[in-house]
């Protein structure tokens, strides 16, 4: 964003704002998060099941038995790969909805009520949609 | 060969990433999420069950947004306060679209939809070729919305070499679209990039590049909303959306490096054979012929 502070006519190499570029860290953060989740689960899958199919692991899925965070926690304690993976795929989910409660956090630092406002309406409708709309129609 | 059929396990996932990072890339120009490249691929190729592969490009799109996202974001190319206030729209979307999945399909309609999709796109091509040798908006006229949010801002634009202002109209509309890509893009796992770009740009009147990176951003938000069903519906495999995820991300982030020194003329001409490929690809669904 170039939110008002990038004025019409500067250049770009001053760079992205301050929470601009803390939003793009936080961003890049859970990439690599995930990114090393996804690798380190793969290669262990990979390694533990050396006869394996892919019919055999979408026929074998355990996503839902990790939707919960004791259920998550079990996984990863006994060192399930398919755990990190499932982890890997909740940080990127985590990332989208801790990023849109940050820009609404800015916006309220700067006394931008409506905007902030959105960003808390969204934040909203994104949890129901992940913790209650997903089981009710389970 | 260590490990005889692992290897070929590996090789299969091997294959799969290959194929997501050609998507991340595209969809990372398009500002879209790569489904358009991923589902046909899985399905067709791969001969994975269409649930998963939705499935599988629901966590390619929030791969996309992310890593495309930190990029334009960094670049100053993403709108956020026009993508903060178009979630409004595309989050209830996907909530509805979602929930009206299961009496769709029920009632046999969701070929129905995947060919009347496909139409809009074909109808909204000439609308798209219309703009085709227009490197920026011509003259915008803010609207009411625009001008009390402040949705208007500038980008630098490195092909210009120079900082490019611009303003937004038709919120209203535009708002309109986004709730019906929301309901899309709840109904098929998909981030609906193709419906926001054209309404960020064909409405909104937003810069080519400023509206694929603002789509870019937006998309991820939108799946989010669904992926809450897709998980607790045991849609998202572990084991196939890794390797997909890793892809997009790499491809995404390749693409985030070239949009930026693309021409807004490039990117609507990347962006035309993606739609129309979308739009085929839908109402071939649609008849049942893939």
């Amino acid at each position: 964003m170039s939110e008002g502070a990038a004025l019409p006519g500067a250049r770009s190499e001053t760079g992205p704002p301050g929470p601009t570029r803390a939003l793009s860290w936080v961003l890049r953060l859970g990439l690599l998060t995930s990114a090393i989740l996804f690798a380190t689960g793969l290669a262990d899958y990979l390694a533990r099941h050396p006869g394996g199919q892919l019919s055999e692991a979408l026929s074998t899925n355990p996503i839902a038995d990790y939707l919960t965070l004791g259920g998550l926690a079990s996984g990863l304690a006994a060192g399930h790969s398919q755990a990190l993976l499932a982890l890997g795929v909740l940080v990127l989910v985590g990332t989208t909805v801790f990023r849109v409660l940050m820009v609404g956090v800015y916006f309220e630092g700067r006394g931008e009520r409506a905007s902030a406002g959105l960003s808390a309406v969204v934040t909203t409708l994104l949890l129901i949609g992940l913790l209650a709309v997903g089981p009710l129609l389970r | 060969v260590p490990c005889g059929p692992c290897v070929l396990l590996g090789v299969y996932l091997l294959l799969l990433l290959l194929v997501a990072v050609a998507a991340g890339f595209l969809g990372s120009l398009a500002g879209l999420g790569g489904g358009v490249v991923l589902v046909p691929t899985l399905v067709i190729l791969f001969g994975i069950p269409f649930p998963f592969a939705v499935g599988a490009s629901a966590v390619s799109v929030l791969a996309t947004s992310t890593a495309s996202g930190a990029a334009y974001v960094a670049d100053r190319l993403t709108n956020l306060r026009v993508a903060n206030l178009l979630q409004v729209a595309t989050v209830p979307g996907a909530l509805v679209g979602a929930t009206l999945t299961i009496y769709v399909a029920r009632a046999g309609l969701v070929p129905v939809l995947l060919v009347i999709l496909g139409m809009v796109l074909l109808a909204s091509l000439p609308a798209t070729l219309t703009h085709r040798h227009e490197e920026l908006p011509g003259t915008v006229i803010a609207d009411r919305w625009s001008a009390r949010l402040r949705l208007g801002d500038s980008y630098p634009d490195a092909v210009l070499d120079r900082e490019v202002p611009y303003v937004t109209t038709n919120t209203g509309r535009t708002l309109s679209v986004m709730f019906g890509a929301g309901i899309v893009s709840g109904m098929f796992g998909i981030g609906s990039g193709i419906l926001k770009v054209l309404a960020l740009e064909g409405e909104m009147r937003l810069p080519m590049k400023v509206a694929t990176a603002t789509s870019n951003l937006m998309i991820g938000v939108t799946v989010t909303a669904g992926v809450g069903i897709l998980l607790t519906a045991g849609y998202i495999d572990p084991v196939l959306a890794a390797p997909v995820a890793l892809g997009t991300a790499l491809g995404s982030f390749g693409g985030s490096r070239v949009l930026p020194r693309l021409s807004n003329r490039m990117v609507r001409w990347i962006f035309v054979p993606v739609l129309l490929a979308l739009a085929f690809e839908l109402i071939l669904r649609g008849v049942g012929v893939i």
